[in-house]
């Protein structure tokens, strides 16, 4: 497993025309082992493209995308670095759910490993069907098959293209949980959604893309920073403002109300109010969650089917 | 590479089509042998009597040599049409890898076809064939043709991987399949013989030694060889190397 300080995905200046419409434009970024990476932006942002091009399925017309520093294409077994969940990941209708395991662990083991497949259909709740043809499958039951698919060569690095697609509540919650599991293990996880409520509550860090363009990428609590409202109250309205706008805050809002704060942490604000020795009464971060979905929104704005 | 070989062969052995297929090419040969020996009648140009219609009706055991070309069709296409080329290569991206484990399975299958419909065509010439007067069967000349045809069906079906993985459509492959099998490639035969011997329809006859124009059978076979590498060779830089989204 890579150092933690490296990543082990990187895009750099990756661009993807697909006749005259730009998928993806000159975008880079880095994702870091031991941590669930949210790939947020709306639908047709570029997202599946990007992750096809690190899986070495869509060839990009410029930069790069790699794995560990390579491109897919040229490890020796890919299979066994780099797991994917993608959405279009087809099934013959008439195979099995074993034998769709079976036909991967053969390349990737060189052996049949059935029992490990049949362990693996098993924890993803396949333990019932792994003998029914995949073609009576519920949209569900795929997405739980291409999970375990993705897991069988046991990758340091889980790429997954809107994995909720399907699942239920129940469904969506194991996986979130199981997902945060493997990056407790120092494992990679890239997961991509056209809902940010969706990751939310599950990814440490988030990487917003529109029209095929970086927005922002970085850590999630430093994006609610940056986006949330703190509301502070205290007797010494004036000395407060004129101290966080010191520290160049955007500050709204007048005494008896409070102050509306933007560009601070709640931290940073009693620091000043401390330093500025302002008596504090009331700090609380106003409506985060609406907060983050509007600056989402703001990001992304102008995207036509998100 | 064993594993890769292992993973296809599974491939074909988890579905029914092979079944589909291998049914098929039992009743074609039927059709083939059934009334070459019943409809043969006495003293005339078309008795068994006469030894050329014997070869004829021994290379009419080798009739479904189509449906390895098929079965090879489909082990390529079908992998497009149902989306799992996308596992196919994130397992192994290397495409020359992948065509040639998909060749040498599919070479395996042309043979168990060949081996299975060959020998079912000949116990059944050998249990009808009391009912018509005939000349005698030469054992040494059916067994050529058993052994030719097997050469035969595997080409063929490695020669069907190629063009699958050269058209990638699954509707389209076949049907320019069948056409130039069975419409362009007679027309062509019976015309311009001297261009037909040379296209692969015209290495497939000469395995069965029905014309005494042909190519000897090591040419025909090299011929097919030779479609085949050609084939793949464009493929592998072209079609497949196209974006899979």
């Amino acid at each position: 497993m890579s150092r933690v300080s490296e990543p082990s995905i990187t895009v750099s200046h990756l661009t993807k025309d697909f006749g005259r419409v730009r998928a993806v434009d000159d975008l880079s970024f880095e994702v870091l082992p031991g941590r669930v990476t949210g790939f947020l932006g709306p639908n047709g942002a570029g997202k599946t493209t990007t992750l096809r091009c690190l899986l070495g399925l869509v060839r990009a017309d410029e930069g790069h995308a790699r794995v560990n520093g390579a491109d897919y294409r040229s490890l020796k077994n890919p299979a066994r670095t780099v797991g994917a969940v993608l959405e279009a990941t087809g099934f013959h209708p008439g195979r099995s759910a074993l034998a769709h395991m079976e036909i991967r662990a053969d390349v990737l083991y060189g052996r049949r490993e059935s029992q490990r497949c049949r362990n693996l259909l098993g924890f993803v709740g396949l333990g019932d069907a792994q003998k029914r043809r995949v073609g009576g499958f519920s949209m569900g039951m795929r997405q739980r098959l291409t999970l375990a698919q993705a897991l069988l060569g046991e990758p340091d690095i889980l790429i997954l293209d809107e994995p909720t697609n399907g699942l239920d509540p129940a469904g969506i919650a194991w996986l979130r949980e199981f997902l945060r599991s493997l990056a407790d293990q120092g494992r990679t996880i890239l997961v991509s959604s056209h809902l940010l409520a969706e990751v939310r509550q599950s990814v440490d860090d988030v990487v917003i893309v529109s029209r095929g363009r970086l927005r922002r990428a970085g850590r999630l609590g430093d994006l609610i920073g940056s986006g949330a409202a703190v509301l502070v109250r205290s007797p010494q309205t004036e000395q407060l403002r004129a101290a966080l706008e010191q520290a160049r805050a955007d500050v709204r809002g007048s005494s008896p109300d409070g102050l509306e704060v933007r560009g601070l942490s709640m931290a940073e604000i009693g620091h000043r109010a401390h330093a500025c020795d302002a008596e504090v009464h009331e700090l609380r971060e106003l409506d985060a969650e609406t907060d983050l979905e509007r600056l989402f929104l703001a990001l992304t704005e102008g995207d036509g089917d998100a | 590479m064993s594993g890769l070989l292992r993973s296809e062969w599974l491939k074909v052995t988890s579905t029914r089509m092979w079944w589909v297929l291998f049914l098929v090419a039992l009743g074609l040969t039927a059709l083939s042998v059934i009334p070459a020996i019943l409809l043969s009648g006495t003293a005339d140009e078309f008795s068994l009597e006469n030894p050329s219609m014997m070869r004829q009706l021994w290379a009419g055991i080798a009739s479904a040599s189509v449906i390895a070309l098929i079965l090879g069709i489909i082990a390529v296409t079908g992998e497009f049409r149902h989306q799992t080329i996308t596992d196919s290569f994130l397992t192994q991206p290397r495409r020359t890898a992948f065509v040639t484990a998909k060749a040498g399975v599919q070479a395996v299958w042309g043979a168990i076809l060949a081996i299975v419909v060959g020998g079912f065509g000949i116990l059944l010439a050998i249990v009808l064939l009391p009912t018509q007067p005939h000349s005698p069967i030469d054992a040494g000349h059916v067994a050529g043709v058993y052994g030719a045809a097997i050469l035969l069906f595997a080409l063929y079906a490695v020669l069907g991987v190629a063009v699958g993985a050269l058209i990638r459509s699954q509707v389209i492959a076949l049907v320019v399949a069948l056409l130039w099998v069975m419409l362009m490639e007679p027309l062509i035969v019976t015309f311009l013989p001297a261009v037909g011997k040379w296209l692969p329809g015209g290495g497939a006859s000469a395995f069965l030694q029905s014309s005494p124009d042909l190519l000897p059978l090591w040419a025909g076979a090299l011929l097919l060889l030779g479609y085949t590498m050609v084939f793949s060779a464009i493929a592998i830089r072209t079609t497949l190397q196209r974006d899979i989204t």
